[in-house]
């Protein structure tokens, strides 16, 4: 009776796997497959690398590659200058309104890609407000397009998450570890490089490989902000959509140099991380002490400033949208103008992205149980192939796996493009 | 260099909530000093007051003739030993040793002699270069030993450093630590609540509760000459039975239950005077004897046999409970049901007054009364 049971259990699991299985054949491992086929065969079937020499043979497109990398690392490391410094004031001493900082911190990293670009571009451009501000004082800002653009938009953008992850990892730091340091004759900014870094550098190291890989896949701040500045997934989208009906080939093989580059880097973190791996408990967590004096006022500063300047956008995109317009211009004063246009004219697109994002979370929530049910109750070699597959999108540049599902699914009978599963 | 510590009317709070009210203690050069207590009785708040974690809200604290009171917790020269270890994960054992070293400027080879040194002394040379997730439990203790006293400090500081290991390797790392602390001679503060624990290796024990020292003592006095009730029965296992004393013709009598009568010539002079009182007869002092022997009479509950003792759950005739340990006999073990007369060993138990605060009997010594003049 019990063993009737059990392998009847055990049939709707495997049941389970194969359909996980057949989901992942059709929609990454094919559209993947497919891809790599479009880059290196041509429409008459010869094979051919033309994509890659076509790609490395202009300074253009290797350009954007160093530009990419660039932008990525500066924005990375960026991140990790402010997040971590800002996670450990906030775990080890009481700032003044920290819940509020927390919130505004929350908010920042869910913000719109775009919307800090246009923002910033809005407050700091060649006509921005503060610009204008600070010109009439006297004070040249210099130009905020191009890389220092991108930077400072992807650096405040990204660096919540460092300071999310972060903070989990000084609630795992053991307060008697600090303190059996601070007892040694090891205190202050040393501890904090020698001891507190190296505790929480497994959770750096991962902290940073999602930051790069959001900065390396993010195109809408680099097509705003970046104008003369070409990053990786602007030359993707241009070689893919680009008005002149755009080469198929040519797209495939950029997306394909774009996976083998992020998957480059997910090798190296893994690689470093690997050399990082130590288990920790904590049986008294960090308690928060008030600091007093200059440093008090250092680290309330300090916290403020970054989070104020991180929350910027956010303000001005709420100011704005209380003002009065007329046409596509901003005019004086105040007015609901723009909500009522937004409930009227938008009427389909709000909903949509309600319904999009509901749908979407729900079948991601019902798939990472079984899926990480699979794996660690179930191991055996078909999991084991799910899991990696599960990895895969993690490392791939969302707009590659565009490309890749509509090169795929654009006949009939799977026709995806201006449908709800369009990316 | 070792010191001695002092403290005098130590205050510790937590808002309005008083955790130590006043505390003073002396503790000597190259002495194992022991805080020993229930959960909660202040005495890991204290001991951190002197390693400089706890702010001190009132008193003072020398080391030797320095106040050390407003002193960085980095200058007080204190090696610690906590209680999960606290060794940190991301260094090998000999990092960890050396780390404290590598703070105070010193030359290469004196860190790296040092190192050698502490590592030997506490046995753990063959893993210099392993990761501390790989060691055992009590290697890792070996680790935060070293480490703490690598560093050469003032004082030693142990905050219940064996409570998160198995009972043999507990009592395997107690002589450890006593063997070290002899060798070095360092003065060294000890927090448990283990009461054998701090027994086998303490020189003197503070008995704790509720944020004041009940007792202190060597191990002897505390067990054989308790100050209170509380010590009684928070150090080893004790009878308590509601008595009263009688005195005629100048003796002092205790009455048994059963209106037993027995004369003890170890009341205090003063104390001899009709009142009521708590005894407390530990299993030990008292004994069977033979049947029909004048005695008090008792029945047994149970018996257990632990090898070298053997274990007897008794009731007098008034009800009341209690428990003996008899050396174990080659004949048989005392059938439940049975009458037995029992004998008291009169030279070693204790009496208390009707409140347990005070002990009527002569030969308690309790350091702490030096104190009570001085409040």
């Amino acid at each position: 009776m019990m063993k009737a049971l059990h392998s009847q259990k055990n049939d709707v699991w495997r049941l389970v796997s194969i359909l996980i299985l057949a989901l992942y054949a059709v929609i990454l491992v094919y559209p993947l497959a497919r891809l790599l086929k479009v880059a290196v065969v041509t429409p008459d079937g010869q094979f051919t690398f033309d994509g890659f020499k076509a790609f490395f043979g202009q300074r253009y497109y290797v350009r954007s590659i160093t530009n990419s990398l660039k932008v990525s690392v500066a924005a990375t490391v960026a991140s990790l200058a402010l997040g971590v410094p800002l996670a450990y004031f906030y775990q080890m001493y009481e700032l003044k309104g920290k819940s509020l900082l927390q919130v505004l911190i929350i908010l920042c990293s869910m913000s719109a890609p775009f919307i800090g670009a246009y923002a910033w571009i809005v407050l700091m451009g060649r006509g921005g407000i503060f610009t204008k501000l600070l010109s009439g004082i006297g004070i040249q800002v210099g130009s905020i397009y191009g890389f220092k653009g991108i930077l400072l938009v992807l650096t405040l953008q990204l660096f919540p998450l460092v300071f999310l992850y972060t903070c989990g990892a000084l609630k795992n730091i053991d307060n008697s570890l600090l303190e059996a340091s601070i007892n040694m004759g090891r205190s202050g900014t040393k501890m904090f490089l020698t001891v507190v870094i190296p505790l929480c550098m497994p959770t750096i190291i991962a902290a940073s490989l999602l930051v790069f890989m959001r900065a390396f896949a993010d195109f809408g701040t680099p097509l705003l902000i970046g104008e003369g500045y070409k990053t990786f997934p602007v030359i993707i989208y241009d070689a893919y959509f680009a008005e002149t009906g755009g080469n198929r080939m040519f797209g495939a093989t950029v997306s394909i140099i774009g996976i083998i580059i992020t998957a480059g880097i997910f090798l190296i973190q893994n690689w470093f991380s690997g050399r990082h791996r130590f288990t920790m408990n904590a049986l008294h967590t960090i308690e928060r002490k008030q600091a007093h004096g200059i440093k008090n006022v250092a680290i309330n500063v300090y916290s403020w400033f970054v989070v104020c300047l991180a929350f910027m956008p956010q303000v001005y995109v709420i100011y704005s949208s209380f003002q009065k317009t007329s046409g596509k211009l901003f005019v004086q004063g105040y007015s609901l103008d723009s909500y009522r246009f937004a409930f009227t004219h938008l009427k389909k697109a709000i909903p949509n992205t309600f319904k999009i994002g509901i749908t979407a979370l729900s079948i991601m929530v019902v798939l990472a149980i079984l899926i990480a049910y699979l794996v660690v109750r179930r191991s055996n070699i078909a999991n084991k192939v799910i899991d990696t597959l599960s990895m895969v999108p993690y490392i791939i540049p969302g707009s590659v796996v565009g490309i890749a599902l509509v090169l795929s699914f654009s006949r009939r009978p799977f026709l995806l493009t201006g449908t709800v599963a369009s990316w | 260099m070792s010191v001695d510590i002092r403290i005098r009317n130590a205050v510790k709070r937590y808002g309005d909530n008083t955790i130590i009210p006043d505390l003073s203690l002396d503790i000597k050069e190259g002495e194992f000093f022991t805080l020993l207590g229930p959960s909660g009785c202040g005495k890991t708040t204290l001991l951190r007051m002197i390693a400089g974690f706890n702010t001190i809200e009132g008193g003072d604290f020398f080391f030797n003739d320095v106040r050390i009171n407003d002193m960085d917790p980095v200058k007080r020269n204190i090696g610690m030993v906590f209680q999960n270890y606290a060794i940190f994960p991301h260094l090998t054992v000999e990092k960890n040793v050396a780390f404290g070293l590598k703070n105070r400027n010193l030359p290469k080879e004196e860190i790296a002699a040092k190192t050698d040194q502490f590592l030997h002394l506490v046995k753990i040379e063959e893993y210099r270069t392993r990761m501390p997730e790989r060691l055992s439990g009590g290697q890792q203790q070996r680790v935060a030993l070293a480490r703490a006293l690598a560093i050469t400090p003032d004082v030693l500081l142990m905050d219940e450093p064996l409570s998160n290991l198995d009972a043999k390797l507990r009592v395997e790392m107690r002589t450890v630590i006593k063997e070290i602390q002899n060798e070095i001679g360092i003065t060294t503060v000890y927090v448990t609540h283990d009461q054998e624990e701090a027994m086998a290796v303490s020189d003197r024990i503070a008995v704790m509760n509720e944020g004041d020292i009940q007792q202190i003592g060597i191990p002897k006095a505390l067990y054989q000459r308790p100050a209170n009730l509380f010590v009684a029965s928070f150090i080893g296992r004790t009878n308590l039975i509601t008595s009263h004393l009688e005195i005629a013709d100048g003796t002092a009598y205790i009455c048994l239950p059963g209106a037993y009568k027995i004369p003890l010539d170890t009341i205090k002079k003063e104390e001899r005077k009709p009142q009521d009182v708590i005894l407390s007869i530990r299993p030990e002092e008292l004994y069977v004897r033979p049947f029909a022997e004048e005695g008090v009479a008792a029945y047994v509950d149970d018996a257990i046999f632990l090898g070298l003792n053997t274990h007897y759950f008794i009731h007098f005739e008034n009800g009341e409970k209690a428990e003996i340990i008899q050396e174990s006999q080659i004949d048989s073990i005392i059938e439940k049901g049975t009458k037995i007369s029992l004998g008291v060993k009169t030279d070693k138990i204790n009496v208390f007054d009707a409140e347990g605060k005070r002990n009527l009997v002569e030969g308690v010594v309790n350091d702490l009364d030096v104190y009570s003049g001085a409040q």
